[in-house]
């Protein structure tokens, strides 16, 4: 049994390696939604594949409110929000592709390097789950560094959330149920706060591109 | 007591709903009326007997005397300031905007009151800081708001980051012996085990970060510039009540939570005497309504900072009587200021909701058409000066007394006789106030005030008169204060409230006022009586010149008075583009600060400004490096 | 028996204040080398005042009708817990100085305040004239008061007097300068009569006429009273007597009228030698004893 949830959780990271610089590297906001999409789907699987193994029932909660909030309502909302704005195609980045790729791929091989020796704990109960998370957190921060598009910072921050979640669960799945609501409102609070705001950006600046935010000075 | 939390939380939910605006300015404003309400039945029930409430995630909340007092003064003040909002707001659109900051902004005021733990006290003040930005840069299409409003956000938010630091130094304490909590009974133990020099650090940091929400000299500039900027009933409620706050956390902190220091004292003495003196002769000077009445707030916290850091040096050196005294000076000096500055900034919205002016130059002989609310005023403005049967004479009169027979503090005689001074020269610029706008000849042709903002105007006034006849009222409170600090209620009872003295040098007896009530109330029967037979009505006499004419102006008032007092303004030398010249204040101790923290920022980020990734890449590295040092250490 | 001392105190000032007015005008004239009018003339004056009919100016606020009548009342009642002719307050009161003080400086206020009421751009003139002396007559008064707060420990008058009685000190001669020139701000003689400006028609007066200015000149009467008996009080504290008893108390009665005629002499003769002054020459003449008063705070702390 724990031989086949090892090759299970090894062959989820490597779909969720794949769809995270998907979501970076992809120009079209609706695929690189979609992407987000399979990438909480699998992050959900996660979850409920912690809470067989250690069977906390809470964390199958946390399955079900997952796949709500991050497979269905957040890339709903981030479409809504792309229609509303008008950009499907985001402003070009600042690095061109070969770099970027280039730069992912230095940051999963020294994460998976480097995690065993910091968290030796986890590494045997759900094995590469730390270094994921800390791939999809870095990536995150990546993304969010070198794109201009403000709908993609926000794509790229709810990626990061998705690495400290997936954090959070393989080393902290017996904690009450208060952490997750905070986490869980504290994710779409913020979602939601910064959509508004990039709508906002586009109707009064007119283009959603982060670098001329210095428009907005009074 | 949580119950009025529900309710403007609820009001700020409904508000931003709702979207018809002229609904929900009535739903907003009669929320937070019944919430303040209750918040008066909170406040009252506090005084009776205390009240304690524990709450998850560390939310502590209790009532003692002090806290009781308090909110009581906010229920009226918040009372009469929503009844006075439900017509005033008329004239403003944004009911969403203005809705979820309202009832925000009094939210938080209520629970600083009452929360016992240093980590909410700072969240419910944060938010209380951002909730009256919001609400005073309402009118954000002018750019004086603005600006206004951006010295007040930055001015605050470094008083604070002060706050936060002496409180993360006290916590840190509270690790060592053991109790890692934040509350303020652990706090207070932590401090009483804690090296002196970093114990004299937190005061000096708390005294910043609360003197500047005071609006103390020399750290009140924000306090003239964001006044006029609200809208007239939040600046009602940001002086008549958030400023407040920032002297209760002054009591809660000094007297209560840390051991009780005399240098502190002098200090607050110090930056009480600067309040008043600056407070009152930069009033003299103004033109814009707002503006002055804003002045006579500094100068008023001035009287309130005199007795608080009097009450402290005075306990701290033992005198105890005296000590008390001064506190409860100070304390119903903060009360009646409430009533009577809400008041009079609540009558300059009223002017202004009918002119759309605040210049008293322009403006005059609006008491023709606004009787009631020139009346209102006249209350206000006489209350200020400290005309006895008002209250401000009372606590006034209190701080004197117990100020001038401290002759043990030799400061203290000095800044009583300071203190009398500027009390004329308050009612020299309340007679400029209400004289230039209700008096003469009128400027215009106005109607009078809705009932609904003269109602909010006459609660304030009834409680001005009921304090000042009988101001046992407030004084029983705020007496059983020095009883929590362990000092017995009874012997300051006795100094206070029967007849002639034994020891100390300070009594108000209730004959001699009971006294002076009924002769006033006599005459003012005659008054009445002898009224009836009014003589020829005619014309005032203007020397036979046309009328049209002659107009005092308000910036006339006092010319020769400001030249005798040139040297005490510290003027910049050039006219700037208002009509009056403006002192610039900010040019010893705000400015040059301001001018090094800009040269550092720009040096740091010259090179890529404005580029949100630039920031944070430059935090994610910060993070990487304190992440490598734990690690490091670990 | 408090009581009747201060309805006694009452009765006395009231009588007393016009004729020392009209005993002012007699010495006045008669440096003058002009004959007067008799003693009693100011009594004359008021009762006619009153007999005639007012002209109400077209108000922006009725406190121009009502403020004549509270002016008077704040005077009464500061005339009512005076000490005259025995050290014990009338009223059982702890006669406060501050109180006093703010009750005469309250008077004053209001009229200041009826009269701009009234609409005339003249009063407005005459009052802020008002304030701006009152400013720096309450700095004086201030320092002298605190003085003497310090040399005897308490505000109340009582002690005071009996301290200054037993054992007179230097910081308290000083701090007589600067009260004795606030009396004699307040009491509207010549250098600084120049809110009710007499020649001038303008003034704070200007819009008061019969009855109400009646009722104001009797309340600005009875303030210099009042005040010119505080300074008695403080500068001769001798004569007040001990208590209530008959034959002391009559002796310090006549005492008290006596030394009141004195001061209102003395006064006189620098009223009649001095031209008016202009508001600004009034206030730069009066900062020298601005400083006198703060000079005698640290002559009491340094315990002279």
């Amino acid at each position: 049994m724990n031989v086949d949830l090892a090759f299970l959780f090894r062959f989820l990271s490597s779909i969720m390696v794949i769809t995270s610089v998907a979501i970076i590297e992809l120009r079209d906001l609706r695929r690189s939604a979609y992407a987000y999409m399979l990438q909480s789907a699998i992050l959900s699987a996660d979850f409920s594949l912690i809470a067989m193994m250690t069977s906390e029932w809470h964390m199958y909660l946390w399955t079900v409110s997952s796949l709500v909030t991050k497979v269905l309502l957040v890339p709903k909302v981030l479409i809504w929000a792309t229609e509303k704005t008008g950009e499907r195609i985001e402003v070009k980045p600042v690095l061109p592709l070969t770099v970027s790729f280039g730069f992912e791929g230095a940051i999963i091989i020294s994460l998976f390097l480097v995690a065993p020796f910091v968290f030796p704990s986890a590494e045997s109960r759900f094995p590469s789950s730390i270094p994921i998370s800390l791939v999809l957190f870095m990536i995150g921060i990546f993304g969010m560094l070198s794109r201009k598009c403000a709908l993609k910072q926000v794509l790229c921050l709810c990626h990061m959330e998705n690495g400290v979640h997936l954090f959070l669960a393989s080393l902290a799945y017996r904690s009450p149920m208060t952490v997750e609501i905070g986490i869980l409102t504290d994710a779409i609070a913020a979602v939601v706060i910064l959509l508004y705001m990039a709508i906002q950006l586009k109707r009064v600046v007119g283009t959603l591109d982060t670098f001329k935010l210095s428009l907005l000075r009074w | 007591m949580i119950v009025p939390c529900i309710l403007l939380i609820l009001g700020a939910i409904l508000s931003l709903l709702i979207r018809n605006s002229k609904i929900c300015n009535i739903l907003i404003n009669g929320i937070s009326a019944i919430s303040c309400l209750l918040i008066i039945v909170v406040g009252v029930g506090g005084i009776l007997s205390r009240i304690v409430l524990s709450l998850p995630l560390g939310l502590e909340m209790g009532l003692d005397s002090l806290s009781s007092v308090f909110c009581v003064v906010l229920g009226i003040v918040g009372f009469s300031v929503s009844t006075y909002s439900i017509k005033y707001m008329e004239i403003y659109g944004r009911m969403r905007y203005y809705g979820v900051s309202y009832t925000s902004f009094i939210l938080a005021m209520y629970l600083i009151l009452i929360v016992r733990n240093a980590f909410w006290f700072i969240f419910f003040w944060e938010l209380m800081t951002l909730s009256s930005y919001l609400l005073v840069v309402y009118e954000d299409e002018k750019e004086e708001v603005r600006r206004a409003g951006f010295k007040y956000f930055v001015m605050t938010h470094i008083g604070v980051a002060c706050i936060i630091a002496a409180v993360l130094l006290l916590y840190q304490q509270t690790y060592l012996i053991g109790v890692p909590d934040m509350s303020f009974s652990s706090l207070s133990e932590a401090s009483r085990s804690m090296p002196s020099s970093v114990l004299h650090l937190c005061y000096l940091l708390l005294l910043v970060g609360f003197l500047v929400k005071t609006g103390a000299v020399p750290l009140h500039s924000w306090l003239p510039d964001a006044h006029p900027a609200a809208p007239s009933n939040i600046s009602a409620l940001l002086s008549g009540f958030m400023i407040k706050t920032a002297v209760y956390a002054i009591i809660r902190m000094f007297f209560f939570v840390l051991p009780m220091e005399f240098w502190c004292g002098i200090l607050l003495i110090a930056s009480g005497l600067l309040s008043m003196f600056f407070g009152g002769i930069y009033a003299l000077k103004q033109v814009d309504s707002k503006r002055l009445l804003a002045y006579s707030s500094v100068e008023n916290m001035g009287y309130i900072l005199l007795g608080i850091g009097a009450g402290l040096s005075l306990l701290a050196t033992g005198n105890l009587i005296l000590g008390s005294i001064a506190l409860s000076a100070g304390i119903l000096h903060t009360v009646n200021h409430a009533m009577f500055k809400a008041l009079l900034f609540l009558s300059a919205g009223s002017v202004i909701y009918r002119t759309g002016k605040r210049n008293m130059d322009v403006l005059g002989g609006l008491g023709k058409y606004m009787g009631m609310t020139s009346s209102l005023a006249l209350i206000g403005s006489l209350s200020a000066s400290g005309v006895p049967v008002l209250n401000g004479f009372v606590s006034k009169w209190l701080i004197y007394s117990v100020t001038a027979s401290s002759w043990k503090i030799p400061i203290l005689p000095v800044c009583a006789a300071v203190a009398v001074m500027i009390s004329a020269i308050t009612g020299a610029f309340l007679l400029k106030y209400w004289s230039s706008i209700f008096t003469g000849r009128p400027s215009e042709e106005v109607k009078e005030c809705p009932r609904l903002m003269i109602a909010g105007e006459a609660i304030l006034a009834v409680f001005c008169f009921i304090l000042g006849v009988y101001p046992m009222l407030a004084l029983l409170p705020i007496v059983k204060v020095s009883e929590d600090l362990g000092i017995k209620a009874s012997i300051i009872r006795e100094q206070l409230f029967l007849g002639p003295f034994l020891i100390g040098p300070v009594t108000i007896s209730t004959i001699s006022l009971i006294a002076v009530f009924s002769f006033l109330s006599l005459f003012l029967l005659l008054t009445f009586v002898f009224l009836r037979p009014s003589g020829i009505k005619a014309e005032p006499w203007f020397c036979g010149t046309r009328p049209s004419a002659l107009r005092f102006q308000a910036s006339s008032y006092y010319r020769n008075l400001e030249e005798a007092m040139r040297p005490a303004y510290i003027k910049i030398p050039r006219i700037t583009l208002r009509k009056y010249e403006e002192p610039d204040t900010d040019r010893f101790l705000v400015k040059p600060i301001v001018k090094a923290f800009g040269k550092i920022s720009r040096a740091i980020l010259a090179p890529a400004m404005g580029y949100v990734q630039l920031y944070l890449a430059l935090m994610f590295l910060a993070l990487l490096l304190i992440v490598g040092v734990i690690i490091w250490i670990s | 028996m408090d009581l009747i001392g201060g309805l006694i105190n009452l009765f006395l000032v009231m009588l007393i204040a016009p004729v020392l007015d009209g005993f002012a005008r007699k010495v006045r004239a008669r440096i003058h080398c002009r004959i007067g009018p008799p003693i009693l003339q100011t009594w004359y004056d008021i009762i006619k005042l009153f007999k005639k009919k007012d002209i109400d100016a077209e108000v922006s606020s009725r406190l121009y009708l009502i403020s004549p009548y509270l002016s008077l009342a704040f005077s009464l009642v500061a005339a009512l817990i005076i000490p005259i002719g025995c050290k014990k307050p009338p009223l059982g009161f702890t006669g406060d100085v501050l109180l006093l003080v703010y009750l005469l400086a309250s008077s004053s206020l209001l009229v200041a305040f009826g009269s701009t009421a009234s609409g005339n751009p003249f009063s407005g003139i005459g009052a802020s004239r008002m304030l701006s002396l009152t400013v720096l007559g309450e700095g004086m008064l201030a320092g002298s008061i605190v003085t003497f707060s310090v040399i005897a420990g308490s505000l109340r008058i009582g002690s005071i007097t009996e301290l200054l009685s037993t054992s007179p000190r230097l910081a308290a001669a000083v701090a007589l300068i600067p009260l004795a020139v606030f009396v004699y701000l307040e009491s509207e003689r010549v250098p600084f009569d120049i809110h009710e400006a007499e020649p001038e028609i303008v003034g704070i007066l200007v819009e008061f006429s019969g009855r109400k200015l009646g009722l104001i000149k009797y309340s600005m009467m009875i303030r210099s009273t009042v005040l010119a008996t505080l300074l008695i009080d403080l500068a001769v504290p001798w004569w007040l007597a001990d208590s209530y008893m008959i034959p002391f108390y009559i002796i310090s009665i006549i005492l008290w009228l006596l030394l009141l005629l004195l001061l209102t002499l003395i006064f006189t003769i620098v009223d009649s030698s001095l031209a008016r002054y202009r508001i600004s020459m009034a206030i730069e003449g009066l900062v020298p004893f601005l400083c006198i008063s703060f000079l005698s705070i640290v002559l009491a702390f340094l315990g002279v």
